[in-house]
């Protein structure tokens, strides 16, 4: 009975999948903060009666396998106590967590008083208390600047929600109706999934559920190894810099060593600088995550992304470093920065061990929180920068896409459209286009950087600005030109001035203007490679200057826009 | 009075037709012929004579009995796939030209680096900033720039262009200066189409507007043309009602709709196999079936689960997010005339060229060099040479074996037999892995569905394929060879409006409610009166779109009147909560909503539309060939045929069967029954009695 075996592996590992989407659809389509319900900021998955993941809804790539821990963290907590009707509710950063903002819920499920399954769904939440509202809080020196804690807590028993905890939590924060309407949502998303998965395992029954997903992770670990096992032995080291901390003035060192032995991989942070005074240390969960993630893009786009894969990756730590830090530390913004720059740190070490399948570098993350009170309906309201997005880096044989940074976020996030930012806040949008002459050049040239810039007509509110890249611009391969810098600009009073990339809270005026050059991708290879055709159909398209096809890629365009091949063939020295 | 429904595919077109002619009973006909690409009106002119002619009467005269045409045409779609639309220009908002191109960050497949996103139909040098604005409250900020419309005009003039898309930012709320830019274009371009986002797709979220705008920019300009052209062409055979056009939804709508948006006939043809589809399940009551099309350019997917075909709001065709409702169907470019090719890895590759029609598959003889799977199965044997289209076409054997012979054996050094084995595996994998797709991948069992038939060559796919997902059975009905035009007979005239409207809970106005909807319904009727419908056979169905305050997304609830009187909110306000909690398991009674959107549908009744029957077609045409060998398609086997018998009840394979239109190969351990005279049903006979 081969064929039932392998169909009945290929339906319930699709039927997961398709479940983890339906949870994440009902949370998209029935939360109320646009962060989730309009940018898709939140991760569901499913894992084992273990805590591994065993399915994970296509979504933000640096919350992969964040749930897998949240769960860890409730077993290791509640152990035996765990018992059909329940629900537990996390964010602590220090246990199982990613950041604050972060807030998991998660549901056991039971068949026939077995515990078989968990269903997590992992949300960013607009506010969660703490000194700074929008709880991105730049210059925090501890985690209580930065939100309410929440060890793993159990908040619904016997089907029912405790309440005493559910206020405890909302009335910490600055909009206690919103939270609460969307962690109702992601109770219901959760208890959607419980539902079909019940239905399913009535159907297949409860050894032939178990052991699809036993195979499936035992499977994918396998791959993951054979794949280690085709690179060469060895240690590739890199290192790359953040900006700062928003205390210190001088960049942060992070230190890569990827040693390939075998069928083993071990991403290792030793020679990492020590942990930091401000929000930038990261947790162990999104170090961890960012290691696996970014290991995986390497060893390719097949291997299932489950609990099997990410254990097939070892990670080394160092406590007391940026990304092991003692507590209290502060790390809001961890999985953006140094998330991305990870990730970036790990594709040069292994871009070393086999050339030429991983990109030049990314686009860091910047941009404000704002938030104020809407003059429109009198209703506080806190947003985020989710248009600010920098451009991709270029690698062989293609160019870098435009928009899709930062790396930890890849492809994940789903930017709002203008039009929902304008309706959701008081804030009217200028512009929001490439911009000519930020792409990092080279045969293939990184994706254009983006000028976004708006307008906020609100009286009183504030904008906290946050994010890196400001003085480390995308890196280079092969002979390519890095990307541009980030440049969050501000008009106030009158004039324009350029902020820091880390900043207290700033009262902002009506009229001010914030505008945000974001990154342009690296470049790869020498940009004198590069087809002239595609050189001139990029002038054309405003991508690039006259001047930079000329002075940069060595070609000379006329006055009529066609090529003077002559002189360009003199410069790019072929004649 | 005949109804008459045309289906042009990339390769052929088929005619069904049912009705009595003058009192005389009633007959159901159909024919299938090849699709005239060089002039596809003149076509359908030449299709609609063939069919007149197995009606024994002139065109006109059939005609003059025909109550009703429905056509489905693929040229918006094919237009799309081969990115041949009309050369396009953008004028978005100045500030905002690239939210075709920047995509709102995301990516179908985030864990593939190399992974590259669908071309962008339009080049930014053509993207072109108007200057003009409008806030989210629909107020004019920045009067339109008329002179910086002109100068996009001059510019668009110099390159070229032959259509231009507009989609400002919030014209949904307020169209007025896309419609002063389109009147622009108008005196400066007037050759020029014009496309408006208000008009195509008037719903917040820019880059999924203006994905459709420009999409139905680049189409639009094509399929017009066609049908002004098919208009003009029947009118001279006394034809003067409207030619009903089959939408993406799975309603009938008309030529002036598709002239402004011809987007909504992107899966018109497919849309009449899901209906189709829909009308078998009904006829057989059978809950779970799976639709798979293999037509001469690609393989269609639908599925019915428990009776139930899915409308879906947002769709994605060749990675481009479209916001028309579209039935749910899933395609492959794998048909008969997909041409096949070995790459230089030594891979076997299916499509996504297609030969078409013309030159058609290298066998046809039309000029066409280059081998199709079609050329495949007439040199496996599975095609009877002699009896092509019912023998309207001669195939030549020995041009099948020159091209497989030219492109595909000597690339991997193998004989033309060997080679046509491998063609036929990797199609039936690629159909099979499409059809996982769609169950499996979805969690949905495929064991549970029955497998229909339908296009002219899948019926020799159908059982390998089955057997591969070990499904129920297979089921090919008479007509399965022109299913989709057999669909679009049993399809429904339908207006759709959707309407803006906000009334908060505490404010429940029922007067101001039935207003409004009293008004849609006028417009409604309007429009259905001129696709050709009489308003007593009409159903309105209404939906309230309502969210709670604060969220962004509506849940829409179907309620079953159209007037209210002010008792219903209590029923409304129940309704949603308790919807709301089957969707997301929960709600919050304490919360108050808000209705966001009225939505109406007025469509036809239910419609006759019979199952054909074997005796119908003239039962007597149908050969029924026992190969002397178990055939396996195994390398080693040709395919001989050794006896002709009539067809009977029962067929125990392996056999192949032959129609005028399509075979079906019965293999060995499957037999073939007819059900309800008019319905082959293949089902196993042995259980894995195979190793």
């Amino acid at each position: 009975m081969k064929t039932e075996d392998i169909i009945n592996r290929t339906v319930i590992t699709n039927r997961l999948d398709s479940i983890t989407e339906e949870m994440g659809i009902s949370l998209e389509h029935s939360a109320h903060s646009p962060i989730f319900a309009e940018a898709c900021d939140f991760a569901c998955c499913i894992c084992d009666y273990k805590g591994d993941l065993v399915s994970q809804l296509s979504g933000i790539p640096i919350l992969a396998t964040a749930g897998s821990f949240s769960v860890k963290s409730v077993i290791k907590k509640y152990g035996d106590d765990i018992h059909e009707g329940d629900a537990f509710i996390i964010n602590d950063p220090y246990d199982g967590g990613n950041h604050l903002p972060d807030i998991g819920i998660i549901t056991p499920v039971f068949y026939d008083n077995e515990l078989l399954f968990f269903c997590v769904s992992r949300a960013h939440h607009g506010d969660i208390g703490g000194s700074t509202a929008g709880s991105y809080n730049p210059k925090a020196t501890e985690i209580f600047q930065e939100g309410i804690r929440i060890h793993p807590t159990r908040i619904v028993k016997n089907n029912e929600i405790i309440n005493d905890i559910l206020d405890l939590i909302i009335l910490n924060t600055r909009n206690p109706s919103m939270l609460k309407s969307d962690l109702l949502a992601q109770m219901g998303s959760n208890n959607v999934a419980r539902n079909r998965l019940e239905k399913m395992i009535d159907e297949y029954g409860n050894d032939v559920v178990k052991s699809v997903v036993e195979e499936n992770l035992k499977q994918a670990e396998l791959l993951t190894r054979k794949r280690i096992g085709e690179v060469p032995d060895g240690e590739y080291t890199a290192y790359s810099f953040i900006d700062d901390d928003g205390f210190q003035k001088e960049a942060i060192k992070i230190n890569v060593t990827v040693k390939i032995d075998g069928e083993s991989l071990t991403v290792d942070f030793t020679g990492t600088d020590k942990q930091v005074k401000g929000f930038v240390n990261t947790s162990v969960v999104t170090a961890t995550a960012a290691s696996g993630i970014a290991s995986l893009w390497f060893l390719g786009s097949d291997i299932p992304r489950n609990g099997g894969a990410f254990n097939a990756i070892d990670v080394v730590l160092p406590k007391g470093s940026l990304v092991n830090p003692y507590e209290p530390a502060p790390m809001t913004l961890s999985t953006l920065t140094p998330g991305s720059e990870i990730i970036g740190t790990i594709f040069k070490a292994l871009n070393k061990a086999i050339p030429d399948r991983l990109p030049a570098g990314y686009g860091n993350y910047i941009g404000p929180s704002y938030y104020g009170i809407d003059p429109r309906n009198r209703r506080f309201y806190v947003g985020f920068s989710f248009c600010s997005l920098g451009s991709g880096g270029a690698m062989k044989g293609l160019d870098g896409k435009a928009y899709m940074s930062p790396m930890s976020n890849y492809g994940g996030v789903k930017a709002p459209n203008i039009e929902s930012n304008e309706v959701q806040y008081p804030h009217i949008t200028l512009r929001h286009e490439m911009e000519c002459d930020t792409a990092g050049a080279g045969e293939f040239r990184g994706g254009a950087g983006i000028d976004y810039a708006f307008q906020i007509y609100d009286e009183g509110s504030e904008i906290v600005m946050f994010g890196d890249g400001i003085n480390n611009p995308p890196y280079a391969l092969n002979g390519g030109k890095e990307g541009s810098f980030n440049k969050p600009l501000l008009y106030h009073d009158g004039k324009w001035i350029q902020t820091e990339s880390k900043e207290h809270p700033r009262k902002i005026s009506k009229g001010d203007i914030i505008n945000i050059h974001s990154a342009g991708g690296g470049g790869y290879g020498n940009p004198f490679e590069r087809d002239v055709n595609m050189v001139l159909n990029d002038y054309l398209d405003d991508i690039i200057s006259k001047e930079s096809a000329l002075d940069i890629y060595g070609v000379k365009i006329n006055d009529d826009e066609t090529i003077d091949m002559d002189e360009t063939m003199r410069i790019r020295g072929i004649m | 009075m005949i109804k008459i429904a045309i289906d042009t595919g990339g390769t052929f077109t088929d005619y069904t037709s049912v009705g009595s002619m003058n009192s005389d009973e009633e007959k159901k006909i159909f024919i299938k012929n090849p699709t005239n690409h060089q002039n596809p009106a003149l076509g359908i002119v030449y299709g609609l004579k063939e069919l007149a002619k197995s009606w024994e009467v002139s065109l006109e005269e059939l005609l003059s009995n025909t109550s009703q045409i429905s056509h489905g045409t693929t040229l918006a779609l094919n237009a799309l796939i081969e990115k041949k639309g009309v050369k396009t220009a953008l004028f978005t908002t100045e500030g905002f030209r690239d939210a075709l191109e920047i995509r709102r960050s995301q990516l179908d497949n985030q864990w593939d680096i190399r992974a590259v996103t669908p071309p962008v139909l339009v080049p930014r040098r053509l993207r072109i900033g108007i200057k003009e604005r409008v806030k989210y409250d629909g107020t004019i900020i920045k009067q339109l720039d008329e002179e910086s419309v002109r100068k996009a005009c001059q510019k668009c003039k110099k390159e070229g262009v032959k259509s231009i898309a507009v989609c400002f930012l919030f014209s949904f709320l307020n169209p007025h200066n896309e419609q002063r830019v389109r009147d622009i274009i108008n005196e400066e371009l007037p050759e020029v189409f014009v496309s408006l986002s208000s008009d195509v797709s008037p719903q917040i979220r820019e880059y999924e507007r203006t994905t459709t705008t420009v999409i139905n920019a680049y189409v639009t300009p094509i399929v017009s043309t066609y049908l002004e052209d098919l208009r003009s062409r029947l009118s001279e055979y006394g034809w003067n009602k409207p030619i009903n056009i089959m939408m993406n939804s799975g309603g009938l709508s008309d030529i002036p709709t598709m002239n402004k948006i011809s987007a909504k006939s992107l899966l018109s043809g497919p849309a009449g196999g899901g209906i189709g589809n829909q009308n078998l399940s009904k006829l057989l009551d059978n809950e779970h079936l799976v639709l798979g099309d293999m037509g001469g350019t690609s393989f269609d997917l639908h599925i019915i689960d428990n009776n139930e075909t899915k409308l879906v709001p947002e769709s994605r065709i060749e990675g481009y997010p479209i916001t028309l409702p579209m039935m749910d169907i899933h395609s492959i470019g794998a048909g008969g005339g997909s041409i096949i090719s070995v790459d230089e890895s030594k891979r076997v590759l299916i499509g996504p060229e297609s030969a078409g029609s013309v030159p058609g598959p290298a066998c046809y003889n039309l000029g066409g060099t280059k081998p199709t799977i079609t050329d495949v199965l007439l040199v496996l044997g599975l095609i009877d040479e002699s009896n092509f289209l019912g023998g309207k076409f001669e195939l030549s054997k020995e041009k099948a074996v020159n091209a497989i012979e030219e492109y595909v054996a000597k690339a991997l050094d193998i004989s033309v037999v060997e080679a046509c084995i491998i063609v036929y595996r990797v199609a039936s994998e690629l159909m099979a892995d499409s059809l996982r797709l769609i169950t499996m991948q979805r969690g949905n069992d495929p064991r549970e569905y029955s497998l229909v038939g339908s296009g002219g060559a899948f019926g020799l796919f159908a059982c390998n394929i089955m057997d591969s997902l070990n499904m129920r059975e297979v089921l090919v009905p008479v007509q399965g060879p022109v299913f989709c035009s057999w669909g679009m007979l049993g399809a429904k005239r339908r207006y759709d409006i959707t309407r803006s409207f906000f009334m908060e809970k505490q404010d429940w106005d029922s007067d101001k409610l039935n207003e409004i909807i009293s008004s849609m319904k006028g417009d409604c009727e309007d429009e259905l009166l001129k696709l050709g419908v009489s308003l007593e056979n009409c159903s309105f169905d209404l939906n309230l779109e309502i969210r709670y305050i604060g969220q962004h997304h509506e849940i829409s609830i179907p309620v079953d009147k159209l007037e209210f009187n002010d008792g219903d909110l209590e029923i409304i306000d129940e309704l949603f909560h308790d919807t709301h909690y089957d969707i997301y398991q929960y709600s919050q009674l304490e919360n108050d909503w808000e209705i966001i959107n009225l939505h109406l549908a007025g469509y036809e009744k239910d419609l006759y539309n019979p199952l054909f029957n074997f005796e119908d077609n003239n039962v007597d045409n149908y050969i029924v060939r026992i190969p002397g060998e178990s055939f396996n398609v195994d390398g080693k086997t040709e395919v001989n045929v050794y006896s002709e018998t009539d067809l009977i009840n029962e067929i125990s394979g392996p056999a192949l069967i032959n129609f005028d239109y399509t075979s079906i190969l019965v293999p060995k351990g499957f037999k073939s029954n007819i059900v309800d005279n008019g319905i082959l049903s293949i089902s196993k006979t042995v259980m894995e009695e195979q190793l």
